[in-house]
C-alpha cells in the first residue's frame, strides 16, 4: 500500500468522478441552492456531465497503461 | 474566516456582506471538526497559480463557515461560472472536467490527510453562509458523529474482474446438472439434441452467472471483514484492458493501522487461477461513506 500512497498524486480519474459526482455529504439545504435568478448547477451536473459525450473519452484516456496511475493489481 | 457564532437566541452571526452579495457564492468542499485546521492550509489554496487558469475560483483562499463542533470548507466563487452553460463550456473545453474534479479533491485530500472530512460532491455551491448554517444546524450532531466514525480510516475503491470465458469453461467442467445435459447431447437424436442444446446453453450461463455473483459476494465480504464500512457499487457495462468483465465495484473503509492485512486480502481474492483480477486505488478521503447512514436523521 505505501507504493499506492506515493502515487495518489495521480489518481485514477474514473474512480474519482465515481466518486466526486455519484457520493458525498448531503444536506438538506442543497436542494434550495438557486438565488437570484442564478441557475446553480448542483443537481442537474450529473445530467449535464453526461449528454456532452465526454466520460467516454475520460474513461478511455483514464486507462491505467496510457496514463501510468495508481491502479495496482 | 466566516464567523459562525452562535449568540444567546441561538441564531447564527456572520458578516453582513455575505447575505448581500448576490454575485458571489460559497463553493462548498465539505465538513470538518472546527478548530483544528491551520489558518496557512487554508489560506495555501489561495496562492496565485500563474501555470494554470483559474477552476473553481482557486484564486480565492479556503474560508470556514463554523457552527458549534463543525466547520463547512468554503471558497467564494462567481455564482455566473455556475450557470448550466457556463459550466457546459468549461466541461467542453480540454480537460475541464478532468481540472474541475481534480481541483475538487485537491482540497479534500490536502483536509483528509490531516483530520477526517465528510466531502461533499462536486458542484455543490451555496448563496451564502447563511444557507450553509440553515443545512449544518439540524444535521449538527449526525453530522459530527460520523466524523468521529472516518477517524483514522481511508477509503479505498476495488475492482474485481473475471475472466468468464474460463470461469465458464471451470463451470462447466464442475457443474452435474451441465454434465448430464452434455451426457445426455451425446447420445440424442437430431431433434432433441436441438432441445438440450438450448437447455444446456442456458443451464451453463446460469451456473456462470452464479459462479460470477458468488466470486463477487465472497470478495465483498473478505475485504468486509477488513474495514469499519463496506459498501457494493452498481458495476457497469465495461471491461478492463483485457476484456475481462467488472463483477464488483466496491468502496471500503479501512483503518490506517490494518491497511497491510487488508492489502494481504486484497491479493488473496485476486486469485488467477480462479480467473480473477483485481485492481483497487487509494487511499482517498471518504467520499462513498460520507452519506447519512441508514436510520440516521440529518
Amino acid at each position: 500500500m505505501k507504493e499506492a500512497v506515493a502515487r495518489m498524486q495521480e489518481v485514477t480519474l474514473l474512480d474519482l468522478l465515481d466518486r466526486i459526482i455519484d457520493q458525498g455529504v448531503i444536506l438538506a439545504g442543497d436542494v434550495t441552492l438557486s438565488v437570484a435568478d442564478v441557475d446553480l448547477i448542483y443537481l442537474g451536473l450529473r445530467f449535464l456531465v453526461a449528454p456532452v459525450g465526454r466520460l467516454p473519452e475520460i474513461m478511455t484516456r483514464a486507462r491505467p497503461a496510457d496514463r501510468g496511475e495508481v491502479v495496482r493489481e | 474566516m466566516v464567523h459562525a457564532e452562535v449568540d444567546a437566541r441561538n441564531q447564527p452571526q456572520y458578516a453582513a456582506t455575505d447575505v448581500v452579495d448576490v454575485t458571489h457564492g460559497w463553493y462548498f468542499y465539505g465538513i470538518t471538526e472546527r478548530g483544528s485546521l491551520a489558518p496557512s492550509l487554508l489560506a495555501s489554496f489561495g496562492a496565485s497559480k500563474n501555470d494554470r487558469p483559474s477552476v473553481l475560483g482557486d484564486e480565492s483562499p479556503l474560508q470556514l463557515v463554523e457552527l458549534f463542533g463543525l466547520a463547512a470548507v468554503v471558497r467564494r466563487v462567481l455564482l455566473d461560472d455556475f450557470r448550466p452553460t457556463a459550466f457546459r463550456d468549461r466541461l467542453h473545453n480540454d480537460n475541464g472536467l478532468e481540472a474541475l474534479v481534480r481541483c475538487h479533491n485537491d482540497v479534500v485530500e490536502a483536509i483528509h490527510a490531516r483530520q477526517p472530512i465528510l466531502p461533499s460532491k462536486l458542484g455543490v455551491v451555496y448563496a451564502n453562509a447563511d444557507d450553509i448554517l440553515c443545512a449544518l444546524r439540524p444535521a449538527h450532531d449526525a453530522l459530527l458523529r460520523r466524523l468521529h466514525r472516518l477517524q483514522g480510516c481511508d477509503e479505498w475503491a476495488i475492482h474485481l474482474y473475471a475472466d468468464e470465458e474460463r470461469i465458464r469453461g471451470r463451470v462447466a467442467d464442475a457443474e452435474p446438472a451441465v454434465n448430464k445435459l452434455r451426457n445426455e447431447l451425446a447420445l440424442a437424436r437430431p431433434g432433441r439434441a436441438y432441445f438440450l442444446e438450448q437447455q444446456l446453453r442456458d443451464e451453463l450461463r446460469a451456473a456462470t452467472e452464479q459462479a460470477l455473483l458468488t466470486h463477487a459476494e465472497r470478495t465483498f465480504d473478505r475485504l468486509s471483514s477488513f474495514s469499519v464500512d463496506a459498501l457494493a457499487s452498481p458495476t457497469k457495462p465495461r471491461t478492463d484492458a483485457t476484456e475481462h468483465l467488472e463483477i464488483l465495484r466496491a468502496s471500503f473503509l479501512v483503518p490506517r493501522d490494518i491497511i497491510q492485512q487488508f492489502e494481504t486480502e486484497v491479493q488473496l481474492c485476486c486469485d488467477d487461477s480462479e480467473g480473477l483480477r483485481c485492481e483497487y486505488t487509494g487511499p482517498w478521503p471518504a467520499y462513498s461513506f460520507a452519506a447519512q447512514e441508514d436510520g440516521e436523521t440529518v
